[in-house]
């Protein structure tokens, strides 16, 4: 018995004590000295590969020669708690792979990674900052892929203010650079570029930021496949032309007053391609801009589906509106063509069969007018009274921008899935129902 | 005698507030989380390059950009134009827009790239110019003879011709996205793109 006891007692000692031991090691872990990785590059012959041991490094470091830089991803740290960037790099044709950077210093016009060579590669890097995430300042044909940066929150209490943060990848005069694949959260605007060309911009993913992509001045860009949500707004670009932004997804944009999914203002000769703009507070603002092409965008259960002003010469085309609050607005846009594009919910009469209706689609602009005088109008978004004013204030209608000839169904490609979706719940509505059939049918009838 | 003399100090300090408040256009604090500017539609942060108009009927219009504002007033005229403020580039405090003094310079960085920043002493302004060893100082009436251009011209694009010491491009490396460089273009900037960049 008392030995019982006895084992009884070490057993509650060694798990009240245990926490105790844990914290000793994980204090003795902090405490070990960063090793030196600038040694290591400096040792560096140019152009060798360097496999970096796994461990916690400090910064900042200077890479001022081409070098592999190779880490096994999760495995190698890098720490920096100094004014300068975690890691600068100086030199062309540079690696990094697999490296974690926690960047703890606020900088104002710097960042944890600055790039300031061509032709380098950045891969699967993970970078946490108090600023900016990477910067390149005249630096070309560089790629980040597979790369994540966040916002490193110090108070959960009391997060940062969106101007407090820095954007995520920081574009400066840098052109024909590649950011493929990266994930982004968290930031000021995920991916800014100004005065930058020619940038190719692929399959990133930019949540909870204010811009999820942010261009001021950039010509030539080519933005596809990206994925963005409860940003502020999903994509904005200011001033650009020759751009091409196809197949992008932005959704849930709502959460400011001022979101949209895809912002363009003074956009000239661009191709707005398959986009998919869903449940943001306005879908696609347009204004101040010429001669780009709008087509095939899907655009649904947006507060507002499309909103144009001061925009002419733009062809839309083949768009599709779906259970958007207002579908579109437009004011002071004469001049645009708009044609073939379905808005549901409109009823066209087909007197061609053409699969187009022969009634015009007509877009009122009396609420966005009535806002844009007096904001705090928005409140009667959607009130009773608005629609009877609205068709009440029927005049000019020469005037408005119109869909001349809209079409009768969807074009196939959204179609489709929509109809997979509604299959998709009938299987699980009789899977429902079928269940419980089978449920009561053996159980439910055992009573003694 | 004494309610005559309460009588006249209610006027008196009612007529002061009044006054107060109707011959004087106060600035108003930027709200980062709903002001976006009134020209551009960007978000307007709370820092030393945001400007405003106060209306004559009371409305406030925010700008990201000193650029914006004198945009919004080229295009919608100055008699609805009660007051304009800008902000010290140091303190952020708000300055009438006439009695500060500015600066310009194509590299200075600002919300929407016009390059100007405003100052309310004008030592401040010159001592920022000699450390920053560039720009112009001007003053609220040189603004309007300003061309308000934006720092979009990229006439110094550093491509690194040289580089590697070969003396060419090489421009196809380590690129898949079917870009071609138009070197033979005019201005040498103009780029033209070819490929789909898929």
């Amino acid at each position: 018995m008392p030995s019982r006891i006895i084992t009884f007692f070490i057993v509650c000692g060694i798990l009240l004590l245990s926490p105790l031991i844990l914290r000793e090691e994980i204090y003795a872990k902090e405490i070990t000295p960063l090793q030196d990785l600038q040694h290591l590059i400096q040792n560096a012959k140019p152009g060798e590969t360097l496999h970096i041991p796994p461990g916690d490094y400090k910064g900042p470091i200077l890479i001022d020669k081409p070098l592999q830089l190779e880490a096994a991803i999760g495995n190698v740290h890098i720490f920096n708690d100094s004014n300068e960037p975690a890691i600068q790099l100086k030199a062309d044709h540079t690696r990094m792979n697999g490296i974690e950077i926690v960047d703890s210093i606020h900088k104002d016009e710097s960042a944890a990674i600055v790039i300031l060579g061509d032709y380098n590669t950045l891969d699967h890097l993970t970078v946490q900052t108090k600023s900016t995430g990477i910067q390149l300042r005249n630096a070309n044909h560089n790629t980040i892929q597979n790369t994540s940066i966040a916002w490193l929150e110090e108070r959960e209490d009391r997060p940062a203010k969106v101007s407090e943060k820095g954007n995520g990848i920081d574009l400066w005069e840098s052109h024909q650079n590649k950011i493929l694949g990266n994930q982004l959260s968290n930031l000021h605007d995920g991916i800014y570029m100004e005065k930058s060309n020619l940038n190719q911009i692929d399959r990133n993913q930019i949540v909870h930021s204010r811009y999820g992509i942010h261009c001021m001045y950039t010509d030539d860009i080519i933005v596809e496949n990206n994925d963005g949500s409860y940003n502020v707004t999903g994509m904005m670009i200011m001033g650009a032309k020759n751009s091409r932004i196809t197949g992008n997804t932005f959704y849930k944009q709502s959460e400011n007053v001022n979101s949209q999914g895809l912002l363009l203002y003074d956009v000239q000769s661009s191709l707005i391609e398959r986009n998919r703009l869903e449940g943001n507070r306005v879908g696609m603002y347009v204004e101040q801009s010429q001669n780009n092409e709008l087509i095939h965008n899907v655009i649904s259960q947006n507060f507002v589906g499309l909103q144009l002003k001061n925009t002419q010469k733009n062809t839309s085309k083949g768009n599709e509106f779906y259970a958007n609050v207002i579908q579109a607005e437009a004011v002071d846009s004469q001049g645009n063509k708009l044609e073939g594009n379905y808005w549901d919910g409109f009823r066209g009469i087909d007197l061609t069969d053409t699969g187009h209706s022969s009634i015009t689609y007509g877009i009122n602009p009396f609420f966005q007018k009535l806002t844009e005088e007096v904001p705090a109008y928005q409140l009667f978004f959607q009130s009773p009274g608005l629609p009877f004013l609205e068709s009440m204030f029927t005049t000019k209608q020469e005037s408005w921008t119109k869909d001349l000839s809209p079409l009768m169904k969807p074009a196939l490609v959204s179609g489709e899935s929509l109809q997979s979706q509604s299959y998709i719940t009938l299987w699980f509505g009789l899977v429902l129902m079928i269940l419980p059939i089978i449920t009561i049918y053996y159980l439910g009838v055992k009573r003694v | 005698m004494r309610k005559q003399g309460l009588m006249i100090m209610t006027v008196a300090a009612l007529t002061g507030v009044l006054s107060g408040c109707g011959s004087k256009y106060q600035p108003v604090s930027i709200q980062e989380d709903v002001d976006k500017c009134g020209n551009c539609n960007m978000q307007v942060a709370d820092n030393a390059f945001s400007t405003e108009i106060i209306l004559k009927d009371g409305k406030t219009l925010k700008f990201d950009d000193l650029g914006c504002l004198n945009k919004w007033e080229k295009t919608n005229g100055v008699e609805q134009v009660g007051a304009e403020f800008v902000r010290d580039y140091s303190s952020k405090a708000w300055v009438p827009l006439k009695d500060a003094t500015y600066v310009y310079d194509k590299s200075f960085k600002t919300p929407m790239g016009f390059g100007v920043e405003s100052f309310k002493d004008k030592q401040a302004a010159e001592k920022y110019l000699s450390e920053q060893g560039k720009g112009k100082l001007m003053s609220a009436k040189d603004l309007g003879t300003h061309t308000w251009e934006k720092n979009k011209e990229q006439g110094d694009m550093k491509m690194k011709m040289d580089q590697g010491g070969s003396g060419e491009m090489k421009m196809d490396q380590g690129s898949t996205g079917g870009m071609k460089m138009d070197q033979g273009s005019t201005d040498g900037k103009k780029m033209d793109m070819k490929g789909s960049g898929q």
